[in-house]
């Protein structure tokens, strides 16, 4: 231990006379209750953070004592944990590269040439490394916003805050009030051609007011903005300004503001354009408060607010859990921990601001990779489909950097790196170890399999009373939920009509009789016409008679009556066809499930069981099994139920009639032997759970990506 | 007389200030074709030897004449500085000083050692068969080069051999007027400055890597280089007392490349002195800490080690020390500071013992060597262990030494402006060497057919049996009258070795490393008839065995290999003792399952060999080692890559402090 506290390089420095740069500044912040010091060379505007130790070494820095004199100075200050030597060494390194403090030695001016013949590589590799993503700096907005400060005192004041508030409770009680006027629109109606030009009005006014709420957040509290420019987000132009100098500022508050002026500037800009597009009549202005309304509220809550990119909302967020430098820590932290665990290594300070910080970097660590990927994947598939090979080609490269690069250098660093010479293979065992444990956990590992999808009762034959004949309902005959035999009289329908037809026809039955037996015998062609004239009185009595017998509904099938509307029904007129009534018969029911080609796949592969759980309200799970599989893809479904208009899961064409699905779906008939208990009407939903065997995930989520693919590249 | 204009004050090289992506781009570039680094091997039949010939007949016989040499050597040194010398231009110089030599030496340079000259002059590595006149073709190509204007460092490699070199061939650097040097360890310090001034000097390499060390860290150290200095000194009166030692880096021959340039490459040279700048460790301070460290209690403050030479403060013990600290001052102050010392001081009283681990002498404290037995009076403990031991011996505490300085070779022969160098083996290594030194190697063939025998490889399972198998077969050879060198790997496999030869009542001479100049007379002894050596592979390295005629007639001198090396080029130049300037020899390799190279591998590999033995017989064995050493030259290639990059980054650091030395 004592041989790292002691540094072999020690005597190249015990003896300098360093001070600290003149022009350096110091704010003292706090994080997690830890003291910390930040510096800033206002010649090359780079902030360093030091601790609270190693700024006392710092601040001791005068030029008259030797290096040795003020290490000995801390070592006293602080008695428990005195600073070793090597940390000494790398303090000054770290202070030396960031022109903070001046020898009274020549340095070494090769070295300095080569620090800065690197950083240029570095810059220039940054481009080339990240191609989607390209900073253009345009101009120094500083000399603008130093003559325009009154503005930013006036903006971010507590009137700022009142207006600002009172603005943003208007809007939203407009949207509240209107809310059934706000439908979000589709992307085919934003982007328009008509419209398209006044969303490039409207985010150009946004975000050019977005950064000038940025410059005069800082400017407020004092600091400085010296550089203005745009930059290439996937080819989309994006401006920025560098307001790295609110790191510097001691108060979490104003730092936050800082960080967060630019969302506030356009919800409050949104606001106003909401208030106006309320107000306004049709035409130019409210189109393009419309589009403001748009970009300023909602795409700057979804881009910008997001803490997982590195926009504003990271900033926001990282200054509001006192993390500072959230990104890059959190990746070292993730780093240490792999070192750690792999190498046993314990003695390695974690990077951490203050203790129990860890957990948050770790999350922050996981979920913004996750993040990152996501949104990398997406991107790339934009840019492969809108320009076929350039875009591929962007889109490969910035996987190879986001992912093979790292990989190999992981790889290279358990190979090869020297450090790890002596337990290399202890090492090399670990990880391998965990890198088949994370294999297994998602290529072997069976995980449960399941496919849900929700079903409709298809009604059993017989079990629908139909009523055959119109006319209004007379009586009720039977109690809901009655067992009832087959022909047995549930309703009885009266058909006013029906008995003045049949009266007309008595009476011309009667009149063809009549005149049949007034006339001679000789007269056979009058015989004749009567004669036919009678028989058809007669057949239509007949009929007459039949359909007064229809006006009756009675059961065709044994069970358990179900009249839904039974105490509202009687008087009430029901048109041939109408359903007024169900028998719930006991016996196998059967299921309609629509299920979307892309999962059909493990479904029909056999699953372990099907678990039907109809939507009663109390748990209540049928085994089913598949009676039938409609042998072709179509998108025609069974039902409404199954559609997200009643309910179901499946989007569906909003203009057509008849439920027509926007996935191609494969039918499947299910059946259910019944419980005597309980049965259910037709049309009644349940829903399904195919439960496959287990299997890995691996290879799900596999399939589910390369679906995904082919859907976006097939169409 | 030749009189050379006054040089530039410090020529040195810039450094290159490689980043790590540089570094990182030519080591892939030269695995890329490695093949390419190798120039194309030369023989004596050359068009430049041609040359030089055609020159030496034209002078030979007219009389030695100062004036015609100053024209050539101006010529020449016209021509150098405008870069590379064309055959035209270098020819006449050579023929003087080949003329020179065979006047002067009675030596005339046979054809493959003018080639040779022609690598020097364009800074290759030379590799060039044991016997074929090393030294004079390096004293040559010094006067060759001195006469192109540089000044030249001849690297040997020993002090021994500098200063039989610049003895030797003193009359021909006086016959063409320029001034040799040698420098070795007894030189005094005084007196250097104006021996760098001439021409040519002859050294070990790390008597100049100390010099240099010294100018760096001096008086002058941390100032502008060349033009930079010169114009803040202009009109100024030079500093006095701020001299360098050296008159810079210009050229450098250096023998015995391979090892001096990679096996070297990485040991650190550390200048140290006396001054206790590190403020507070003096002799009452130590006394102080002595007395605290004898207040301490075995098992309640401390625990020892013996094993390890290590102690372990207790906490009990840390809160006493503290307590005895208390109102101290300076590094005794800080707790990890004052822990370690405490740690030193009962280290110094609980485990190290007169007898076993230090004697007292006259001198003061002598430390034994651990594996040796030997006294090693120069060597000191670091960290103040030392002078805890004379307090406790009751002699006065020497001064703790601070370092001033540390340079490598890796670092140190790419400042040479001209980096030129021979040796017997250097293939294997030509890809380092262009990687660090940018050097490239031309094989030189040699002047008459290698005419060696190997016999077939046996591999034993205990280094005992081996050790019976060698004194065997010396007894053998010896007694059909032929010199037998047995090559070990270390000192203590030698003295088995000379254990395992007074078995069989053999006579034998011992060779080593420690005392080069002793040894000579063995050396000259060693072709004798029937006569046993037994050498250390630094012994070997870089010996001339001369055969006598009756020796030859036996079948000339048979080299025992006892052990692989970590590297196969020191196996080679132990093997390439025999069979020197065509000379008959037979080279004999005799291995054991015993042997360092398997055993530093740990068990793994002594199973691997013991099934390779088994499987594939001494040849499969024999396979299985070489792909051991292979695999340990690899690795130590990449811990010197990895101290180069390490390097780099202390530079980065340290950037504050001026220019590192």
């Amino acid at each position: 231990m004592a041989t790292a506290f002691l540094s072999q390089d020690w005597y190249r420095v015990a003896d300098l006379r360093l001070r600290r740069h003149g022009d350096v500044t110091t704010a003292r912040h706090v994080y997690r209750g830890e003291v910390w010091h930040v510096l800033q060379n206002p010649q090359s505007g780079k902030m360093h953070r030091l601790t609270d130790a190693a700024h006392a070494f710092f601040a001791r820095l005068d030029g008259r004592r030797s290096v040795q004199d003020v290490w000995l100075r801390c070592c006293a200050l602080f008695p428990d944990r005195p600073p070793s030597q090597t940390e000494i060494l790398n303090l000054l390194a770290q202070l030396h590269a960031g022109d903070l403090i001046l020898g009274d030695r020549l340095p070494n001016l090769t070295e300095i040439d080569r620090r800065t013949r690197e950083e240029d590589r570095r810059t220039l590799l940054a481009y080339v490394k990240n191609p989607l993503s390209l900073r253009f700096p345009l101009f120094d907005p500083e000399p603008f916003l130093r003559w325009s400060a009154p503005v930013a005192r006036l903006v971010f004041s507590p009137f700022g805050a009142v207006v600002w508030l009172v603005l943003i409770g208007a809007a939203l009680a407009g949207a509240i009030l209107n809310r059934e006027a706000l439908a979000l629109p589709g992307m085919d109606q934003i982007a328009t051609a008509g419209n398209l030009a006044y969303l490039a009005v409207a985010y150009l006014v946004v975000k050019a007011l977005h950064e000038l709420g940025h410059g005069y957040a800082v400017k407020r509290w004092g600091g400085e903005v010296h550089e203005f420019g745009v930059m290439m987000l996937v080819f989309f132009p994006v401006p920025y300004v560098d307001a790295s100098q609110a790191t510097f500022f001691p108060g979490k508050g104003p730092r936050m503001i800082v960080s967060a002026a630019g969302i506030l500037v356009e919800l409050a800009v949104a606001a106003a354009a909401f208030l106006v597009w309320l107000a306004a009549d049709p035409g130019p202005v409210r189109t393009l408060a419309y589009n403001l309304t748009l970009i300023g509220g909602i795409s700057t809550l979804l881009f910008n607010g997001n803490p997982l990119l590195r926009f504003d909302g990271y900033f926001v967020f990282a200054d509001l859990m006192e993390s500072p430098n959230l990104g890059q820590r959190s990746n070292q932290f993730f780093w240490h921990l792999v070192r750690r665990v792999l190498l046993r290594d314990r003695d390695a300070p974690p990077p951490l601001v203050a203790p129990r910080e860890g957990g948050l970097l770790l999350v922050y660590a996981v979920g913004s990779f996750l993040y990152r990927m996501s949104v990398l994947l997406f991107i790339s598939i934009y840019l492969t489909l809108a320009m076929p090979v350039i875009g591929a080609a962007l889109a490969l490269w910035s996987l190879f950097t986001v992912l093979i690069l790292p990989a190999f250098k992981a790889l290279r660093y358990l190979v090869a790196d020297p450090a790890l010479d002596l337990v290399r293979a202890r090492v090399l065992a670990r990880a391998a170890l965990l890198l088949v444990l994370g294999f297994g956990a998602v290529f072997v590992l069976p995980v449960p399999h399941v496919t849900t999808a929700d079903a409709v009762l298809d009604p059993a034959e017989g079990s629908l009373l139909r009523v055959m004949g119109s006319g209004f309902v007379e009586r009720v005959l039977v109690a809901d939920g009655q067992a009832i035999k087959p022909g047995q009289p549930v309703l009885e329908l009266s058909d006013p009509f029906l008995s003045l037809e049949r009266r007309l026809a008595l009476a011309e039955r009667d009149d063809a009789r009549a005149r049949l037996g007034g006339l001679p015998l000789a007269d056979r062609n009058g015989r004749k016409l009567w004669q036919e004239q009678l028989g058809f009185s007669e057949a239509r009595l007949a009929d007459l008679s039949r359909r007064e017998a229809m006006l009756v509904l009675r059961a065709e099938v044994a069970g358990r009556v179900h009249v839904p509307e039974a105490a509202s029904l009687p008087g009430r007129f029901l048109q041939q066809g109408e359903v007024p009534a169900t028998v719930l018969a006991p016996g196998p029911s059967r299921w309609r499930v629509a299920i979307p080609a892309a999962d059909a796949g493990p479904v029909d592969a056999g699953s372990r069981r099907i678990e039907l759980a109809p939507r009663l309200g109390r748990p209540l799970v049928y085994r089913a099994r598949i009676l039938a599989r409609a042998p072709e893809v179509t998108t025609a479904l069974p039902s409404f139920a199954l559609t997200t208009k009643a309910g179901g899961g499946l989007l569906v064409d909003p203009a057509a009639e008849s439920p027509i699905s926007l996935t191609p779906v494969v039918n499947y008939l299910l059946t259910v032997e019944a419980d005597p208990a309980v049965t259910l009407p037709g049309g009644a939903r349940a829903r399904v759970r195919f439960v496959h065997d287990p299997s890995p995930i691996g290879p799900r989520l596999w399939r589910a990506l390369t679906q995904t693919f082919l859907r976006q590249f097939g169409s | 007389m030749v009189t050379l204009p006054e040089i530039e004050t410090y020529p040195e090289r810039k450094p290159d200030g490689l980043t790590d992506r540089d570094a990182l781009v030519l080591a892939v570039l030269s695995r890329l074709d490695p093949r390419r680094l190798l120039r194309r091997p030369w023989g004596g039949d050359t068009a430049f030897v041609r040359a030089v010939r055609a020159e030496i007949a034209a002078i030979a016989d007219l009389p030695a004449d100062p004036v015609r040499l100053r024209d050539r050597a101006l010529c020449l040194r016209r021509r150098a500085r405008r870069g590379r010398v064309a055959d035209a231009a270098l020819a006449p110089v050579l023929a003087e000083v080949c003329v020179a030599a065979g006047r002067v030496l009675g030596k005339m340079p046979y054809d493959v050692q003018i080639v040779v000259i022609r690598c020097l002059f364009d800074g290759e590595i030379a590799e060039m068969g044991t016997g074929e006149g090393k030294s004079l073709t390096a004293a040559v190509g010094a006067a060759t080069l001195a006469l192109a204007g540089r000044r030249v460092h001849v690297m040997t490699v020993n002090d021994y051999l500098a200063a039989r070199d610049a003895e030797t061939f003193g009359p021909l650097f006086a016959a063409l007027g320029l001034g040799v040097a040698c420098i070795t360890d007894d030189t005094p310090p005084e007196g250097r400055n104006t021996l760098y001034r001439r021409d040519v000097v002859f050294s070990a390499a790390k008597n100049i890597l100390f010099d240099y060390l010294r100018d760096q860290t001096g008086p002058q150290a941390g100032t502008l280089r060349g033009l930079g200095r010169k114009l803040l000194a202009f009109g100024r009166p030079r500093a006095q007392g701020g001299a360098p030692i050296l008159q810079g880096l210009d050229a450098v021959i250096v023998d015995e490349a391979d090892s001096v340039l990679i096996d070297q490459a990485a040991t650190p040279f550390i200048l140290s002195a006396g001054e206790a700048s590190l403020g507070g460790l003096d002799e009452p301070t130590l006394r102080e800490m002595l007395g605290l460290a004898r207040g301490l209690v075995e098992g309640r403050d401390f625990r020892k080690s013996e094993a390890r030479h290590r102690v372990m403060l207790t906490d009990a013990g840390r809160a006493r020390l503290a307590d005895g600290a208390q109102g101290a001052r300076g590094l005794v102050a800080v707790a990890p500071v004052r822990e370690h010392l405490a740690g030193q001081a009962l280290v110094a009283l609980h485990i190290l013992r007169r007898g076993r681990d230090y004697l007292v002498t006259d001198q003061g404290i002598a430390i034994i060597d651990e594996s040796t037995g030997r006294l090693m009076p120069d060597r000191q403990w670091s960290e103040g262990l030392h002078q805890f031991l004379e307090l406790k011996e009751g002699l006065d505490p020497g001064e703790i030494r601070t370092t001033l300085g540390r340079i490598t070779f890796q670092r140190f022969f790419p400042r040479y402006r001209h980096l030129c160098g021979m040796t017997g083996t250097a293939r294997a290594a030509a890809r380092e060497l262009w990687e660090i030194y940018g050097l490239r190697v031309r094989r030189i063939l040699p002047r008459r057919p290698d005419i060696r025998c190997l016999t077939p490889v046996r591999v034993l399972p205990s280094a005992a049996r081996k050790w019976c198998v060698v004194a065997d077969l010396a007894a053998r050879l010896a007694a059909t009258g032929a010199p037998v060198l047995i090559g070990t790997r270390t000192l203590g496999a030698s003295q088995d070795c000379a254990r395992a030869l007074d078995d069989v009542g053999l006579a034998y001479q011992v060779l080593s490393a420690e005392h080069a100049a002793d040894e000579a007379g063995i050396i000259a002894g060693a072709g004798r008839v029937s006569r046993i050596t037994v050498a250390t592979n630094m012994a070997g390295r870089g010996t001339d065995i001369m055969l006598d005629d009756k020796a030859r007639a036996a079948g000339g001198l048979q080299v025992i290999l006892t052990e692989l090396h970590g590297n196969s080029r020191i196996d080679r130049q132990l093997a390439g003792r025999c069979g020197r300037q065509g000379d008959p020899g037979t080279v004999h390799r005799i291995l054991s399952l015993d042997d360092d190279l398997i055993r530093d591998e740990g068990p793994w590999a002594m199973t691997l060999a013991r099934l390779a033995l088994v499987l594939g017989g001494a040849g499969g064995c024999h396979l299985a080692m070489r792909a051991l050493q292979a695999l340990q030259s690899r690795r130590a290639e990449r811990a010197r890559a990895n101290l180069a990059r390490q390097e780099r980054l202390r530079e980065r650091q340290l950037a504050l402090s001026g220019r590192l030395e």
